[in-house]
């Protein structure tokens, strides 16, 4: 922000901050749908294979799904999520959220549940 | 409220297919509920997100809907001839009714820009210069450019976006380097699903 404005560029008010979302109709399915989610984004993408050569063990693997569950997704019923983002836009300056739902159902309940509130 | 919208094939469990006839069904439900916008990840040589072209997705999306702003998260810019890019965006821009949002990014998968013949060392060099070429091609009745990896004398690129002077751009930045050169340009920042919530705080 400082560079934008020492470049003389106005301070944009839209940075689209990209989260991975997992929403269910409990707390403890939405965190088996994050969880979920991890894997198969760490297996297959950021982290994977061809970004670190040389697989992870299988301790290592689930380590980094745990810290990923906890760092980069945000998960839960649809008022924990609520509650989430509401702390995120506190703590981030959360301008436009750009979601990225691990499941259809988070879909469908982020756009009926969570949508209308925020 | 946006939508980053992936085109993941899991164990390819369904025909592909039916994994773009669902995701371009949901961008349907999008534009009813009054997202703003959905924006669509270009990847390749991988089932993580079967999406080669945004570009093509992204006028599927528009073609389909009527409000939602359609961006690109990102094209992969310093894949492209720049004005190529230059030209699919602008008429991607038009055929939309002006709804394009264009993020761009550089990437980070070796196998990509190996397979593309892009040499790792030039992959971020290609890629402001890519944004840089767009831009000039968008702004200028004619473009002439000289830089490190493209020469233009007096091009008519065309067509032009329609939104003016051109579509709003997002570059796809995480090192303090990366960051500093977009705001030198006046690029907002699209920041990665993949970091952490403390990262982006700081």
């Amino acid at each position: 922000m400082a560079d934008l404005t020492a470049n003389g560029y106005p301070v944009p008010v839209d940075t689209p901050m990209a989260r991975l979302i997992a929403v269910a109709d409990t707390d403890e399915t939405a965190e088996r749908v994050a969880r979920a989610g991890a894997g198969w984004t760490l297996g297959s993408y950021a982290g994977g294979a061809s970004a670190n050569p040389g697989a992870p063990s299988a301790a290592e693997h689930a380590e980094r799904v745990e810290r990923y569950v906890g760092e980069c997704i945000v998960w839960g019923s649809a008022a924990r999520v609520r509650d989430e983002l509401a702390r995120l836009a506190d703590e981030m300056r959360l301008g436009h959220l750009m979601i990225a739902p691990l499941s259809h159902e988070s879909f469908v309940r982020f756009t009926d549940d969570v949508l209308p509130h925020i | 409220m946006g939508v980053l919208q992936f085109f993941s094939w899991p164990e390819r469990r369904v025909p592909i297919e039916q994994v773009y006839e669902r995701a371009l069904q949901r961008i349907v439900v999008m534009d009813r509920a009054g997202y703003d916008a959905v924006w669509l990840a270009e990847h390749h040589f991988t089932t993580y997100s079967v999406c080669p072209s945004v570009h093509l997705m992204a006028l599927e999306a528009a073609h389909r809907t009527e409000h939602l702003r359609i961006g690109t998260a990102v094209s992969l810019a310093a894949l492209y001839h720049p004005l190529r890019l230059a030209e699919e965006l602008a008429l991607l821009d038009v055929l939309s009714g002006g709804r394009l949002n264009w993020g761009a990014g550089r990437g980070f998968e070796p196998a990509e820009f190996h397979a593309f013949g892009v040499p790792l060392d030039e992959t971020a060099p290609r890629f402001r210069e890519a944004v840089e070429v767009v831009h000039e091609a968008w702004t200028n009745e004619r473009l002439t450019f000289h830089g490190k990896y493209w020469d233009f004398d007096e091009v008519e690129v065309l067509p032009k976006p329609l939104q003016r002077p051109h579509p709003p751009t997002w570059v796809a930045a995480t090192s303090p380097e990366a960051i500093s050169w977009a705001a030198s340009g006046g690029y907002s920042i699209l920041m990665d699903p993949h970091a952490s919530f403390r990262e982006i705080a700081a």
